[in-house]
């Protein structure tokens, strides 16, 4: 992609530019991502020593709608995600609700783990990725943690680890390996198996061989919110429950903000924030978008549609 | 479409004739740029030289109305040189069998013909059979009546000093078509051939199709990828209409409509259900009471059932060799047999031919209802230029009509494909979609019977009628439900249930389909599979790119028909690598191949030509009305008083009326000595109806034209951009000279002929853009299919003094 | 490094989507033209026509018939004539934007005298401007600035279904027409990329500019 990749304080510089009114929300959550952002960076150096590695790209499995961390242990991925959450915890302590939280979750992400028993980061790692929600019932029980909460904040500690995993996966032919050959053909995430929290569809490429063919871009790619990876899915597709040719638009946005909407199912109601970077110069940080989109998710709710991928922000 | 748009890259030799693909498919030219870009060769034969021509390779003018002779020549040309690709014409094709001694063919006239009837008796061209009733094949080709020696001696005339002197074509140029072409004989090589209107435009235009076949066929480019004939059709839904029989002649998946002769549901499968003496032929028509039936099924529903014939009895019934094509219910209401009517999608005061009769024929009318989203020349007829109004007795009632971006459902592209299409906006105003039009009035016919009673209700009380038109539920009905819990496979489905695919449609009334080459494109599994827009394919598909999971394409989803035919007897490709389909461990990979037999080299292989009786492509075809092999005849105007291959000028059986208004230049006619040719361009829509009032395309191509070689000009006096009169013998026309090189005089018999080209896009109501071209064009039809010969007719070209129709 | 347009003619179909598409995003009104015997229509640039395509035929030395199209639009030129000679008039009349490199007549081409405007239409090589004369400006191609400083392409090259269109850095677009230039030769020994060194819509002709248009190259 020709277009250059904006960073997370830029993305957020330009949303409230024209949404003045998302002032503190972005304003607490800037820290946050960015630090996120600094942590995957300084994991994808470091983790070349530590482990966990992810399992190598097969085709074969991915065609069966197999996530490349389905079923693989996190084994090893307690260190990383401490040093995730030495680093985030703090940040989230500024927030109101949490502020009390936060020793129980230094006691989860922080301490050393128990001599003999499997570490619970990684317990709660495996549980993100499996969404197993049983763990977080047991585990937040034991440690006086709303199981929700728990979640949310395993979620935010994982992702830098997980993103530092997804951005060593090597590249095939200058594409993701499941987008090479269209092997992945499902709504969920190719590594972790979430499901993703924005849609965009890709710019016009200059390639000269089909110049006259797929130059238009709007090619549209799911992004995972968790592990940082992009797919592409058929356009007109629900990457919640499959179904061909009901995807509609909702509140296409004109303006500085053009090109963001949500697309829904009219067959399973779910919705996804959306946005066409046909005709946008630069290609916004995903993560920030989603969250400077908000505003689109009210709306949403007011239309008894359910967000593909809940997120704090999102659940009304 | 045999193939489908994207399978044009596929190609190594792409021939465009009687078509102007840049201009009239701009968008979908890219796969023939991409062709090009591939390697292959792009040829245009056409009378003038377009923007489609400006992109291929060469371009090589035609006389119009000679395609017969130019293609014949190529045909001449493969057998002379044994280019013909000889594995699959003998295996594949009918030319082994052996013709009845019926047959013959002299002076340009095939046996069977009745002169008074001006129409032949087609047994006799019937093929040998055995006691056996089995056809009677000879591999060694020894018999002097195989169809290859018939061939042989039939195209033996076309000569290229006969071609060359009858097309106007210069031996140089026929040999490099054919050269270039030809070399796609080769196992391992495709050719394509794209035409449109230009070959059926004429009174022998089903036999240019059948002629481009032939050739097809004897190359091998027939079921191979880059291969086909292709029909290029498009968003007027061409396609769509042909498949849910918009024409008289056929019900919706190409089933004859019933005769009066054929007064029970028995004596229709009967005189229509095919039966094959030969063994390893699928014989797929066999099946048609099975989607007979169903389609009944489908418009009457439960009232349908095998007690009652399932209400066949209530379908009209042609009187046997009656022609109710729209020409002849016009020449009826010239001949004020026709009171009123409905005339909706269609302008014929601008598009049909000799469209002054057309518009004296509709001031007979005491009312018309049009649909239109402008007034056209059609709406407006009662006040036409030069007419009184207040002696013109028709009522016309103008409904507002919804625009295509205002509707959603359906289009089949030229390819086959189903493809859904959204509504992008509510129709403005009171306007509206055609279906909602016609549902309504239906059901209000339908309450008015029900109250007050009638004659023969039950055509319309009997039918299986909704309150409302849903597209997405006329989508399921085309598909087809069951109308009793039934199994498909193993699976067990409902009443009420889709039906998967034709394959279980039945005979008994327990299934029903609008359609049957459209059922599996709305299952209860996948849902309306217009909708798809999956990308995914296997490496195989996408090598010659497939796109198996990109909407829907008929039947079955086969992207390239007659795909049997790309294989060996082994079912191995013939071009691995461009493979369409491969039979490997005992399975079809690929694309859907025409049926799930066995290659035929196994124990229950099948033939390819599945849709045949025997199974095998027809050089030589019995069914048409003009002959088993096309044969050159001129137009029914012609500038020449004889041609070199017979003695029968036009073709004898070609349709005409005979209305003080049908007048014919007789041949060679010195006061009409110009060919006229019509055609479109990029910026004007069909009639243009429509683009005519977008300012901004009238701005780039604001008036009516005729365009002619400088030597006709100089001859006439004519210099750019004057102002002419176009004058045939039945009408009279002005337009703007247009003197371009990219028309040119053609050399035939001997003495110079000049055509020109006008554009059929303008019209009156249009101010000052000039008016209907077709004013000119004549009523002569091809026998067949009884399309107007809209591409030649005869005229002359004046100097106008003071012109009134162009501002 | 500027925003260039390469604008390949050997894939030009001529179907006059980018002459409409810059009428329409521009939101300019159709003139009334006639019928003069000839497809090209308007049959020159004109205020409510920022971009026609030329037509122009012959045969060649074969008797082989060639018919050219020629999108026709401003080159926006690295350094612009144009510009040049309303700077000695009106400041700011002819403007470069640093960024795209766009060169944009703007409202205070009204101030130029009749006499100025005529004398900056002549400094263009490539009879590009043209004089409003409702308004007084000078009107031309301005790159759809309003677009391109939004990220998106021009609406001409959005608009080509051809791939005759192409849009991007500028050297980006040297590369592909190098590149393009080196498989055209094959077929048109003659071709050539018109004055690339000096513009930033840089067309790949067939042949002669003669064969195009007299303005198609300086």
């Amino acid at each position: 992609m020709a277009a250059s990749c904006q960073t997370v304080a830029e993305t957020i510089a330009d949303v409230l530019k024209r949404r003045p009114v998302l002032e503190p929300v972005l304003r607490f959550f800037e820290p946050v991502l960015i630090a996120q952002a600094d942590v995957a960076a300084g994991l994808t150096r470091a983790l070349r020593a530590s482990a966990p590695r992810l399992p190598e790209f097969d085709p074969e499995r991915a065609r069966q709608g197999a996530s490349l961390l389905a079923g693989v242990p996190l084994t090893g991925a307690a260190s990383a995600m401490r040093r995730s959450a030495k680093k985030l915890l703090p940040l989230l302590a500024g927030l109101e609700a949490m502020k009390t939280h936060v020793p129980a979750l230094e006691a989860f992400f922080l301490k050393p783990a128990r001599k003999g028993a499997q570490d619970r980061r990684e317990l709660l790692a495996e549980a993100v990725v499996s969404g197993d929600a049983g763990v977080f019932e047991r585990l937040g029980g034991q440690g006086g943690l709303e199981p929700a909460l728990l979640e949310f904040v395993t979620g935010l500690v994982l992702a830098p680890v997980l993103r530092a995993m997804t951005a060593r996966i090597p590249a095939v032919e200058g594409e993701a390996p499941w987008d090479a050959g269209n092997v992945w053909r499902q709504g969920y995430c190719p590594v972790c198996g979430s499901l993703p929290s924005m849609g965009w569809f890709d710019k016009p490429a200059l390639e000269e061989k089909n110049a006259f063919l797929v130059s238009g871009g709007g090619k549209k790619h799911l992004h995972c919110g968790l592990c940082g990876a992009d797919w592409k899915f058929r356009r007109g597709a629900c990457p919640a429950c499959g179904k061909e040719g009901g995807v509609m638009e909702l509140l296409r946005e004109s303006g500085p903000a053009q090109g963001e909407r949500l697309d829904w199912c009219t067959s399973c109601k779910a919705y996804c924030p959306t946005v066409d970077l046909r005709e946008r110069e630069s290609r916004p940080n995903l993560d920030a978008l989603a969250l400077g989109m908000m505003h689109l998710d009210m709306v949403a709710a007011d239309k008894k549609l359910h967000p593909l991928k809940p997120s704090f922000w999102n659940r009304f | 479409m045999t193939n489908h748009w994207i399978d044009i890259k596929n190609s190594d030799a792409v021939l465009i004739m009687g078509s102007n693909a840049a201009e009239h498919h701009p968008i979908a030219f890219k796969w023939i740029t991409r062709a090009k870009e591939n390697g292959a060769v792009l040829m245009h034969v056409d009378p003038k030289f377009s923007r489609t021509s400006a992109r291929c390779d060469f371009h090589v003018p035609l006389r119009s109305g000679t395609d017969v002779p130019f293609l014949g020549g190529m045909v001449n040309y493969i057998l002379e040189n044994g280019l013909y690709f000889k594995e699959y014409v003998l295996s594949y094709t009918n030319a082994a069998f052996v013709v009845g001694k019926g047959y013959a063919f002299k002076d340009g006239l095939f046996s069977g013909f009745d002169s008074k009837k001006r129409a032949y008796d087609k047994s006799k061209w019937a093929f040998e059979t055995g006691p056996d009733g089995v056809p009677v094949i000879d591999l060694t080709l020894k018999n002097e009546r195989c169809v290859l020696n018939l061939l042989k001696k039939h195209y033996s005339r076309y000569t290229l000093k006969n071609v060359s002197d009858v097309t106007g074509v210069s031996r140089d140029n026929l040999l490099k078509v054919y050269k270039a072409f030809c070399a796609t004989g080769a196992p391992d090589k495709a050719g394509t051939m794209l035409y449109a209107l230009g070959w059926t435009q004429h009174t022998v235009g089903a036999q240019n199709i059948r002629l481009s076949s032939i050739v097809q066929l004897l190359l091998g480019n027939i079921g191979v990828a880059g291969g086909g004939i292709n029909a290029l059709r498009g968003e007027p839904n061409v396609q769509g209409s042909t498949d849910h029989a918009l024409l008289y002649n056929n019900l919706p998946g190409y089933h004859a409509t019933p005769q009066a002769q054929w007064q029970t549901l028995a004596d229709y499968h009967k005189a229509n259900t095919p039966v094959t003496k030969v063994k390893n032929s699928p014989n797929w028509w066999g099946n048609r009471p099975k989607y007979m039936v169903s389609l009944l099924k489908g418009w009457f529903g439960d009232a349908a059932t095998p007690e009652n014939d399932f209400c066949y009895g209530l379908l009209p019934k042609l009187e046997p060799g009656q022609d109710y094509s729209y020409m002849y219910v016009m020449d009826k209401m010239y001949d004020k047999k026709i009171r009123g009517g409905f005339i909706m999608g269609v302008n014929p005061m601008n598009s049909f031919p000799n469209t002054n009769k057309m518009r004296k024929a509709l001031d007979n009318l005491d009312w018309l209802v049009c649909s239109e989203i402008h007034t056209s020349e059609t709406t407006e007829n009662w006040h036409r230029p030069g007419v009184d109004p207040k002696k013109i007795k028709t009522e016309v009632f103008l409904l507002p009509s919804a625009h295509r971006i205002e509707k959603d459902g359906t289009i089949s592209n030229s390819g086959r494909w189903l493809q859904w299409f959204d509504q992008g906006v509510k129709p403005g105003g009171e306007a509206r979609n055609f279906a909602d039009v016609v549902v309504p009035l239906i059901n209000m016919l339908r309450d008015m019977y029900k109250a007050e009673g009638g004659t023969l209700p039950e055509p319309l009380l009997k039918l299986h009628w909704p309150d409302k038109y849903d597209a997405e539920e006329w989508t399921r009905r085309i598909n087809g439900f069951f109308w009793a819990d039934g199994k498909a496979g193993d699976k067990t489905y409902k009443r009420g249930q889709l039906v998967p695919a034709f394959g279980f449609l039945k005979d008994d009334g327990s299934t029903s389909s609008l359609n049957w080459i459209y059922t599996g494109s709305y299952t209860e599994e996948e849902g309306n599979k217009s909708k798809r827009r999956d990308a995914g394919q296997t490496p195989m598909q996408a090598n010659i790119g497939l796109f198996p999971n990109w909407s829907w394409c008929w039947p079955v989803n086969r992207r390239i028909l007659y795909n049997r035919a790309s294989v060996d007897m082994n079912g191995k490709p013939w071009n691995p690598e461009k493979a369409v389909i491969a039979w490997e461990n005992g399975k079809w990979t690929g694309d859907v191949p025409d049926g799930p037999w066995a290659p035929m080299s196994e124990e229950k292989g099948t033939l390819p030509f599945i849709m045949n009786r025997d199974g095998h492509a027809q050089l030589y075809g019995p069914g048409l009305n003009d002959g088993p092999f096309p044969e050159h005849y001129e137009p029914a105007e012609t500038p020449l008083a004889s041609h070199p291959f017979s003695k029968q000028l036009s073709s004898p059986v070609y349709k005409f009326h005979t209305s003080d208004m049908d007048k014919m230049a007789r041949a060679a006619d010195p006061k009409y000595p110009i060919v006229l040719t019509t055609y479109n361009l990029t910026e004007h829509w069909c009639g243009g109806g429509e683009t005519r009032n977008v300012p901004n395309l009238l701005e780039a191509e604001p008036q009516l034209y005729v365009e002619m070689s400088r030597e006709l000009a100089e001859e006439k006096g004519i210099k750019n951009g004057d102002g002419v009169v176009i004058e045939s013998i039945r009408g009279r026309v002005e337009a703007i000279a247009m003197v371009t090189v990219r028309i040119r005089p053609f050399k035939v018999m001997g003495k110079t002929v000049h055509l020109v080209g006008m554009p059929f896009c303008f019209g009156w109501t249009t101010p000052k853009c000039g008016d209907s071209t077709n004013r000119l064009t004549i009523g002569a039809y091809d026998p067949n299919t009884t399309i107007q010969e809209s591409k030649a007719c005869l005229v002359n070209v004046f100097k106008a003094g003071k012109l009134t129709e162009l501002g | 490094m500027p925003k260039t347009f390469l604008i390949d003619t050997t894939r030009c179909t001529a179907c006059r989507g980018c002459q409409l598409a810059c009428k329409e995003w521009h939101d300019l009104p159709a003139n009334e033209t006639k019928q003069t015997g000839s497809h090209q229509n308007p049959p020159d640039l004109n205020p409510n026509n920022l971009k026609i395509v030329r037509f122009r035929e012959h045969l060649d030395k074969d008797g082989v018939v060639v018919w050219n199209f020629f999108p026709d639009q401003c080159r926006h030129c690295l350094e612009p004539p144009c510009k040049g000679q309303a700077d000695t008039s009106v400041e700011g009349a002819m403007i470069q934007d640093e960024k795209t490199g766009a060169v944009l007549a703007t409202e205070k081409t009204a101030q130029l005298s009749e006499e100025d405007a005529q004398s900056v239409i002549e400094a263009c090589p490539y009879n590009i401007p043209r004089l409003d004369k409702k308004t007084k400006r000078l009107t031309k191609c301005d790159m759809c600035f309003d677009r391109v400083s939004a990220g998106m392409q021009p609406i001409c090259v959005k608009t080509c279904p051809t791939g005759t269109m192409a849009f991007g850095e500028r050297e980006d677009m040297l590369n592909m027409a190098r590149n393009r230039l080196e498989t055209v030769l094959k077929e048109f020994p003659k071709a050539f990329l018109a004055d690339y060194k000096d513009v930033n819509v840089i067309y790949l002709l067939a042949e002669e500019k003669e064969h195009y248009y007299e303005y198609a190259a300086s």
